[in-house]
């Protein structure tokens, strides 16, 4: 299966985060620093759990560095960038 | 500007709650929790009074927050004689044992829901010090919830003119249970299954004799942490303080002589609200996921906490931590005795608990309130269900505040130090 474009990851976990995580009032865009936004590390495994489930991958504990957790777009860059386990 | 009150049920988590503190009787513990926020100097209390006031309208307590009846009584403001009895304020200097020992004499001054209103707010000063504190009867709000009420009432001091629109609308209005009802009763019944699983008998108790159930004792420690941001993120995350936690939890069960093989269930309450907004100011919008900790004997904090957040993970594959919420909200339909028919045990009252809370930044939007500088604060819980105890961390600042609170003699203070002593290891921080 093709690696998904990033942007079309991004875009998708945007929307999970404004769907699932984040309140109407405070929505997250692609760039936005995730932490500052309030994305704690109970609301970060959720979204590490929607990346496995629809991209079937998981980011080891290893990996969550600030790099790639990041925002939307630097969590689509390492998904986009890895190998499903 | 006056806004319509808004109706905030009850929710499962309240109900459970109220009910364990009513099943305790008359005399019963304290079920205070405690907001002290300290000042750097005086409060004026003319304007708190005020913003308290103008508050009171908008307060969904008033209106519909406990309107379901309760098999065990109504509670005070549903009482229609006792009509809309605005919260008290006090006003205390504060003597040579500062902040702490007001705190204290707060938890100690039991707040009875069922026959005045459960808050009060305190303002304290003297030559120890400027403090308020806000303290209500538990079930009532969470520790976010009552940052919350604190905010909207320095918001109201900040814009004293009814004509000027209010910053941010109140959001008190509670969320409905989503989903269909037949849905909602398969996920109850998985919490319910997940309880029977965890806790199949009774958890061992912390304490050498039946323990006095009234007294609840704090004890508070200041840090600060570190200034590298990569391990200051890794060690706030759920998991780790977990770990940190379950490690200080086993350093007390060895001295206690209670054996590493002995796994404990440690619960941890996670926020539901969306992120961003501290949602509605009243009830517990915590769902409870039981962290089956193994004793960490071989010291290794980092391991344990990849193995809770192993676990975790699991919970949120598997909408553990939903089934839970269900299972919590159903307590609403369901007399208390069901719960008791899930944990047989529990109705004895003979259960020991412990507890572990991350409130995070305390006000991270407001330097001051009621203009006099904030310049610290922290939460502390009187730990139901007892007997019971806690680890409970906030941040304020570039503080690090952590208060061990426990109930009977489930802790000592030689116990209450060697958890402070772990907890500042494990986080690398340093004494204030």
């Amino acid at each position: 299966m093709a690696p998904a474009p990033v942007d079309a990851v991004t875009a998708a976990i945007v929307r999970f985060l404004n769907a699932q995580i984040m309140a109407e009032t405070n929505p997250v865009a692609a760039d936005d620093e995730l932490a500052a936004a309030g994305v704690d590390s109970m609301a970060l495994l959720k979204v590490l759990v929607f990346l496995e489930r629809e991209y079937g991958i998981w980011v080891p504990d290893e990996e969550l560095t600030d790099d790639v957790i990041r925002s939307a777009r630097t969590l689509a860059a390492y998904v986009t960038g890895a190998r499903p386990a | 500007m006056t806004l319509p009150p808004r109706a905030t049920a009850l929710l499962g988590p309240d109900v459970i709650l109220l009910a364990m503190e009513r099943l305790a009787g008359s005399g019963a513990a304290s079920g205070n929790a405690v907001l002290a926020v300290e000042l750097g100097g005086s409060l004026p209390r003319e304007r708190v009074e005020r913003a308290l006031a103008r508050f009171l309208p908008l307060c969904p307590w008033l209106g519909g927050r406990l309107a379901r009846p309760l098999p065990w009584g109504k509670l005070f403001w549903r009482v229609p004689a006792r009509g809309p009895t605005p919260p008290p304020l006090l006003s205390t200097s504060l003597a040579a044992d500062g902040v702490p020992g007001l705190v204290d004499r707060e938890l100690a001054n039991r707040l009875d829901p069922w026959r005045e209103p459960p808050l009060r707010v305190t303002v304290a000063s003297g030559d120890a010090g400027a403090a308020l504190i806000l303290t209500w009867a538990h079930p009532l709000m969470d520790p976010r919830g009552s940052e919350y009420l604190l905010r909207l009432l320095a918001d109201l001091d900040d814009h004293p003119d009814d004509a000027t629109p209010w910053p941010r609308p109140p959001l008190l209005t509670a969320p409905g249970d989503a989903g269909a009802w037949r849905e909602r009763g398969a996920l109850a019944s998985r919490g319910a299954a997940q309880l029977r699983e965890l806790a199949p008998e009774p958890p061992l108790s912390l304490a050498a004799a039946r323990p006095d159930r009234r007294s609840t004792v704090p004890r508070h420690r200041r840090f600060r942490f570190s200034a590298e941001p990569a391990v200051d993120r890794m060690k706030a995350s759920v998991p780790w303080r977990l770990a940190v936690v379950a490690k200080a939890m086993t350093a007390i069960w060895m001295r206690r002589g209670l054996g590493t093989n002995v796994p404990f269930l440690v619960p941890v309450s996670v926020d539901r609200r969306r992120r961003g907004e501290p949602g509605p100011v009243l009830g517990n919008y915590l769902a409870f996921h039981f962290a089956r900790c193994p004793a960490p004997v071989d010291g290794d904090t980092a391991a344990l906490a990849r193995k809770l957040r192993a676990d975790l993970a699991e919970a949120v594959r598997r909408d553990d931590l939903e089934a839970a919420w269900a299972g919590m909200s159903f307590a609403r339909y369901r007399p208390l005795r069901g719960m008791f028919r899930e944990l047989p045990w529990a109705a004895s009252g003979d259960f020991c608990s412990f507890h572990f809370a991350d409130t995070g930044p305390l006000l991270p939007e407001r330097t001051d309130v009621f203009g006099v500088p904030v310049i610290g604060g922290y939460h502390v819980a009187g730990v139901p269900p007892r007997p019971g105890a806690g680890v409970f961390f906030t941040r304020a600042g570039t503080t690090e505040n952590v208060v061990v609170s426990w109930s009977g003699d489930v802790l000592d203070d030689a116990d209450a130090d060697e958890i402070a002593g772990i907890v500042q290891r494990e986080m690398s921080w340093t004494p204030v």
